[in-house]
């Protein structure tokens, strides 16, 4: 039995983080029809944004991260992302490839490749003990700040004027431009809120490894775009589901594979992926359309 | 109100709108008809600033707003009712009529045209919760057209708004744009159901393959050759 | 058809000669171009390996490398003599500890495998469209990383292998960029590459007439592995030091950068592109040394060529994002017969992502989506 709640646990954790990557995601294709590559570099940005800032008071870290992390996803899409608005699914692709490369080699430039450690407070590596559980106080953290920045999102989307805004342009963009919303704000505001959500994640990840490299970015997005494809590209609710499910897969493989294949986890679950995706290629719930653009 | 002068759009190589002109005085209901692909919604297009205008200038009493953004059109006071509708199915029935009023800051005003959407629809009124891809066509057809007037526009655009409805339906949405007329709204009427938009209408433009090939008031064009032979061009109209 | 054979022809001439001609204008010089030739030759299949596909269908692939690394790990394994393998490969099972075959050998085994990886591949690939095809092709390619990663057995690891076999030389490169090309250009001709442009511009009609996509995206699939698989193993017996990063994100990169950047709906693009974007690399690296004009020094730093190479892309994305070469280079003289169109001759409503107003009606539907 406490096996099993540790492994909820541990699923809860690392689902926490794959819902935050896939929402970033999730959020800017609704809206663009664009998965964001450099969704993953704005994660890097934010780790290296706390190394930078580690001595400083924790809140002025995390305020420091989010600001820095979002003036890079607003300048990305001011810069390399609207000029090529409305082109095809593929071209947008490809230049969110190309920012992310980009991303990449210019924070190699800066930081070189060697990685880095930051260690921003001990209370994120110690752990307390409940019974026969044991439980990081950085899972905590990190399942309470994605819940709460998933109700906000939701607040924010089913409240606002601007989240209902969102919610229409995300289903049509046109119509959305013809009600007389500004298609600049609308776009700007998802990049500033997958920002946010960018900038948190890389804080969780340099809190729970203490050490950040230029490409880190690689891995979260990679998941976090396969837990928004699992849930239906474009549904914010399906890139959570696919986040948690995601989790799970991950926790129950690294219980069942045997010791030697423990270095394929990644491997088996990319390839179930896969297969999940060409059964049903929709996704877990209605996905928005998909049909090819080239 | 609306002045179009020789409006051209082309899409790569084809021209889908040859220099047309027309226009609609404040007040009237102008319709424009013709069959598929006679460039009638790619006016509409044009005139809310989706698609680029290749030449040509449409003016909103005075103001050119040729070339303009979308949005920054609506902003002027020119809504659209589309083509197929496109209702947000995912938002609710009020989140569609706020919708309409994303140019307006919200207040008392606001809330009154939302009663008055509801007066005059009163299916509205029935389904106000309930998420806009649960109504049926003609409830849609009402929706997108309240919305339309959400943003208190001067002109009211309505591409093919009996497509896909049921007779019965047709003749109800038929019924309440001539209401819409009748309580002084500008309406560019852009319809394949000829007969009855030369009816309803004050004058009426036809259009075939990009171009005007007559225009006037019911009597008028029942005077030239007959509408179907205009239609399917099997009579050049002088 | 006698046209579009000429055509094929004098295609297939013309661009063998620019690369020709690029061969040795680039080789006068010592073995560091030398080095950077061979590169730009293998570079060369690659792109036209990918090509092949990315072309025919539209779905961007970036698992191709994986293909790449299929090649050249098997090609490493066969060649690599007896007693390297015992030193680096330990646990290879009997026969594969002993068999020591010709390098070249190696290389159109290595592709086979690499073809065959691909088939299997394909089957549930090939059921995916466009957007989700690209992202499970991001899977792959990370999926086959974290294989080679572990499976010490047959590939040591991140340690790579070295391989001690004699090297080819660039001319025999040059022969297999040559075929290479052969072979891309011929299929682009077939009427299977006739098809699958067709049908990559307006899927919708394709099917409709009957042709079996799918199928046809999967021997375009299993082609272009193959190919890629031969610049795998080339590039393996050439450098003759391979690892799991050298066929990751760099690379893909670079290949995806050269054909998007050369054009890629054309072998000419493909052709044109590696050029260009080698020589600009080539120029960048050297700028990367550091450099020295009129007594101001740039230092050196690395990452300035990957740098230059992604912001000339953006910027072809954004100016020009049909590529350098939008079409096939057409034979001087020769009548303009076309094996596909070069451009959408339907509305551009295919390609905007927010058409309201659409002569054709079938985008419009597909526009109006269902959200969350």
């Amino acid at each position: 039995m406490t096996s099993f709640l540790q492994n909820v646990i541990d699923a809860l954790t690392a689902g926490s983080y794959y819902a935050l990557f896939a929402l970033g995601i999730a959020l800017i294709f609704g809206i663009m029809r664009l998965v964001n590559f450099a969704q993953g570099e704005l994660i890097m940005a934010g780790a290296y944004t706390v190394y930078l800032t580690q001595d400083w008071p924790w809140a002025l870290i995390v305020v420091a991260t989010v600001v820095v992390v979002v003036a890079l996803a607003l300048l990305m899409e001011r810069v390399a992302f609207r000029p090529v608005r409305g082109r095809s699914a593929a071209t947008l692709l490809i230049t969110s490839f190309a920012v992310s490369f980009f991303l990449q080699n210019l924070a190699r430039m800066v930081f070189t490749t060697l990685p880095k450690s930051a260690d921003i407070t001990p209370l994120f590596r110690r752990s307390f003990v409940i019974g026969d559980l044991t439980i990081s106080w950085l899972s905590v953290i990190a399942v309470c700040t994605t819940a709460l920045l998933m109700v906000s999102l939701a607040l924010f989307l089913n409240r606002t004027r601007l989240g209902v805004q969102m919610r229409a342009a995300a289903e049509d963009f046109g119509m959305a431009r013809l009600c007389g919303v500004p298609a600049n704000r609308v776009i700007a505001i998802a990049f500033a809120i997958s920002g946010v959500l960018a900038g948190i994640a890389g804080l969780l990840l340099v809190g729970q490894t203490g050490s950040l490299s230029v490409t880190m970015g690689l891995t979260p997005v990679l998941f976090g775009f396969t837990a928004a494809v699992i849930g239906g590209l474009g549904s914010l609710t399906g890139a959570v589901l696919g986040g948690y499910l995601l989790g799970a897969a991950t926790v129950f493989l690294q219980n069942i594979l045997p010791f030697e294949l423990g270095g394929y986890r990644d491997a088996f679950l990319f390839a179930a992926v896969f297969a999940f995706m060409a059964l049903r290629p929709g996704g877990l719930l209605r996905a928005v359309g998909l049909e090819e653009r080239v | 109100m609306l002045d179009v002068r020789d409006l051209t759009v082309q899409y790569g190589r084809i021209s889908a709108v040859r220099q047309i002109s027309f226009v609609v005085g404040t007040g009237e209901l102008v319709a424009i008809v013709g069959p598929n692909g006679a460039g009638k919604t790619s006016t509409l297009a044009a005139i809310m600033g989706t698609v680029p205008t290749a030449a040509g200038e449409v003016r909103l009493d005075d103001l050119v707003i040729t070339g303009s953004a979308p949005e920054a059109i609506v902003r002027r006071g020119v809504a659209l009712v589309p083509e197929g509708r496109r209702i947000f199915g995912s938002l609710t029935v009020a989140e569609n009529l706020a919708m309409g009023a994303s140019v307006r800051r919200p207040g008392r005003s606001v809330q009154e045209d939302l009663e008055r959407a509801m007066d005059r629809f009163p299916a509205l009124r029935r389904c106000y919760r309930e998420a806009a891809g649960r109504l049926s066509g003609g409830e849609q057809q009402m929706l997108a057209i309240a919305r339309g007037l959400m943003s208190r526009p001067r002109v009211l655009l309505l591409d093919e708004p009996s497509l896909g409805l049921a007779p019965l339906l047709v003749e109800e949405v038929f019924e309440s744009i001539v209401a819409l007329r009748q309580d002084g709204v500008t309406i560019l009427l852009v319809e394949q159901n000829a007969h009855r938009a030369v009816e309803l209408s004050d004058r009426t433009y036809v259009l075939r393959t990009g171009q005007v090939v007559a225009s006037g008031t019911a009597d008028e064009l029942a005077g030239t050759a007959d509408l179907a032979a205009l239609y399917l061009g099997v009579h050049e109209a002088r | 058809m006698g046209s579009r054979l000429r055509w094929a022809i004098g295609l297939y001439t013309v661009l063998a000669a620019i690369v020709v001609a690029a061969m040795y204008l680039g080789s006068l010089g010592s073995t560091t171009i030398d080095r950077a030739v061979v590169n730009a030759l293998i570079a060369l299949i690659l792109v036209l390996g990918l090509s092949s596909f990315v072309g025919a269908s539209g779905v961007f692939s970036f698992g191709h490398m994986a293909f790449m690394a299929v090649g050249a790990y098997v090609t490493a394994i066969l060649s690599m003599s007896p007693e390297q393998k015992g030193l680096q490969l330990a646990d290879l099972p009997g026969s594969l500890a002993t068999w020591h075959v010709n390098p070249l050998l190696a290389v159109i085994v290595g592709a086979l495998v690499a073809a065959l990886f691909a088939a299997v591949v394909a089957v549930p690939l090939m059921r995916l469209s466009g957007l989700t095809a690209s992202l499970a092709t991001v899977a792959l390619l990370i999926t086959m990383r974290v294989v080679f990663q572990n499976w010490e057995t047959f590939t040591r690891g991140t340690r790579g292998l070295i391989l001690d076999s004699k090297a080819p030389s660039k001319e025999v490169v040059l022969v297999a960029a040559l075929l290479v090309l052969g072979v891309a250009v011929a299929f682009r001709f077939s009427s299977i590459g006739r098809r699958l442009a067709a049908s990559r511009e307006d899927e919708p009609s394709a099917r409709s007439l009957g042709i079996r996509v799918w199928w046809e995206r999967g021997v375009a699939w299993v082609l272009s592995a193959f190919l890629v698989g031969v610049g795998g193993g080339l590039f393996a017996l050439y450098f003759r030091n391979i690892s799991p990063d050298s066929f990751y994100i760099a690379i893909t990169f670079t290949v995806l950068a050269m054909l998007v950047i050369g054009g890629l709906k054309s072998v000419s693009g493909a052709v044109i592109g590696t050029l260009v974007v080698t020589a600009a690399l080539e120029l960048l690296r050297q700028v990367e040394r550091g450099w020295t004009i009129a007594g101001v020094t740039i230092p050196s730093r690395l990452g300035m060529s990957e740098l230059g190479l992604a912001v000339v892309l953006l910027l072809i994305l954004i100016v020009r994002p049909d590529g350098l070469v939008p079409g096939e280079l057409r034979w001087p003289g020769g009548r303009a017969d076309r094996p596909s169109p070069s451009g959408p001759t339907v509305p551009p409503a295919v390609d905007v992502a927010e058409p309201i107003a659409v002569p054709d009606e079938r985008a419009a539907a597909s526009e109006v989506r269902r959200a969350p």
